[in-house]
């Protein structure tokens, strides 16, 4: 579509370029409402820093390892090429990564992991959002073969796709899926549900990533029986997240309940 | 620690502009230039913590969109692997 611009002779490709533009609208959503808790918004730096760093880290070696047949990754090794390295991300391995990260960055910080997470989860899938339109502009990530309404051509795409042939417009489908996802997540934080707005997140995402997958065309990905790489990761994510919305529940329900006796089963405030 | 997050971006941003394919290094630089200036500023609140951390800042997000424009040419070497695996 349109993966590149040119500023002084220097090739900036868009899709880092929306890529960071969502970090920054993400990461200035996020200390905004940190501030309003009362918390200091130099947390936000340290522990963004941090999550982002080794989400963009584990969100390529999860690239290459899905994109890249082993004995290439060595001979290129061997042949001092690292080239490779930086070649793309995928969503997945920058999430999780993201969330190690995160937890890190708050022993560093020394901050409350329960006031950050409710500032910044409703704002990842927003600037998840602005980094498909990225995708969108380097072709990408792209859609199945398609013809119908709102088809996408892409006439200048970094990737080997015909210029000629229409594709599903899964990027902008995502993304505005993430926004109704940030829109949930906006009103379940305002309904005091701060305490599950990352499993739920979690939920969320992955149901509607396992149904995305589907539409994608991009099949170099990894596909193993049957499944992408993606899907795998999907299934068990909401697995993560439902064990952890019904504990929450449960044990909340439990602490409400139980009028004596030692409170050991309720969770800390 | 302000100084370090200084002197820190201001490497970061030479490594971003000029690094070539190694400019993500250029990222990991800039993001320990980030958390320095803010243990700096969380701590000691200073002009040159603030400044710290705005450098390594911007030295991340230069280094971040030069390494990904890098790595677009590259991908389109990926995809012609792809197809020929």
């Amino acid at each position: 579509m349109f993966p590149y611009i040119e500023i002084f002779g220097r090739t900036i490709g868009m899709y880092g370029v929306l890529m960071a533009l969502g970090i920054f609208l993400a990461g200035f959503l996020t200390i905004r409402y940190y501030k309003k808790l009362g918390q200091p918004s130099e947390d936000v730096f340290i522990v963004g820093a941090i999550g982002i760093g080794i989400a963009i880290i584990c969100g390529n070696l999860l690239y290459i390892g899905v994109t890249y047949p082993f004995s290439y990754i060595l001979s290129q090794i061997k042949a001092g090429d690292f080239s490779f390295l930086g070649s793309g991300i995928v969503f997945y391995g920058g999430l999780i990564g993201g969330v190690v990260g995160a937890f890190l960055g708050f022993r560093v910080a020394r901050c409350q992991a329960k006031l950050f997470i409710e500032a910044a989860v409703p704002y990842i899938p927003l600037g998840h959002a602005v980094g498909r339109i990225g995708c969108l502009m380097a072709g990408c990530c792209y859609g199945m073969e398609y013809d119908g309404p709102l088809a996408v051509y892409y006439t200048r795409s970094l990737l080997d796709v015909s210029p000629d042939q229409g594709y599903f417009p899964v990027q902008p489908l995502e993304g505005a899926i993430n926004i109704v996802i940030c829109c949930v997540l906006l009103i379940l934080r305002k309904r005091g549900r701060g305490e599950t707005l990352l499993p739920m997140y979690l939920c969320m995402y992955s149901v509607s990533r396992f149904l995305l997958e589907f539409l994608r065309g991009d099949q170099h990905r990894g596909i193993y029986f049957g499944v992408s790489m993606s899907q795998w990761i999907s299934l068990a994510l909401f697995a993560t997240g439902a064990v952890w919305v019904l504990l929450k529940t449960v044990l909340n329900r439990k602490c409400k309940t139980e009028e004596n006796g030692p409170m050991s089963s309720c969770l800390p405030k | 620690m302000a100084v370090a997050s200084m002197i820190l971006g201001i490497v970061a941003l030479v490594v971003a502009v000029f690094g070539g394919v190694f400019n993500w290094i250029g990222i990991l630089i800039g993001i320990i230039g980030i958390v320095l200036g803010a243990l700096a500023k969380k701590n000691t609140p200073s002009g040159m913590a603030t400044a710290g951390i705005v450098m390594s800042i911007i030295a991340t997000s230069l280094a971040l969109v030069f390494w990904l424009a890098c790595a677009a040419c590259v991908a389109g070497t990926e995809s012609a692997l792809a197809s020929l695996l």
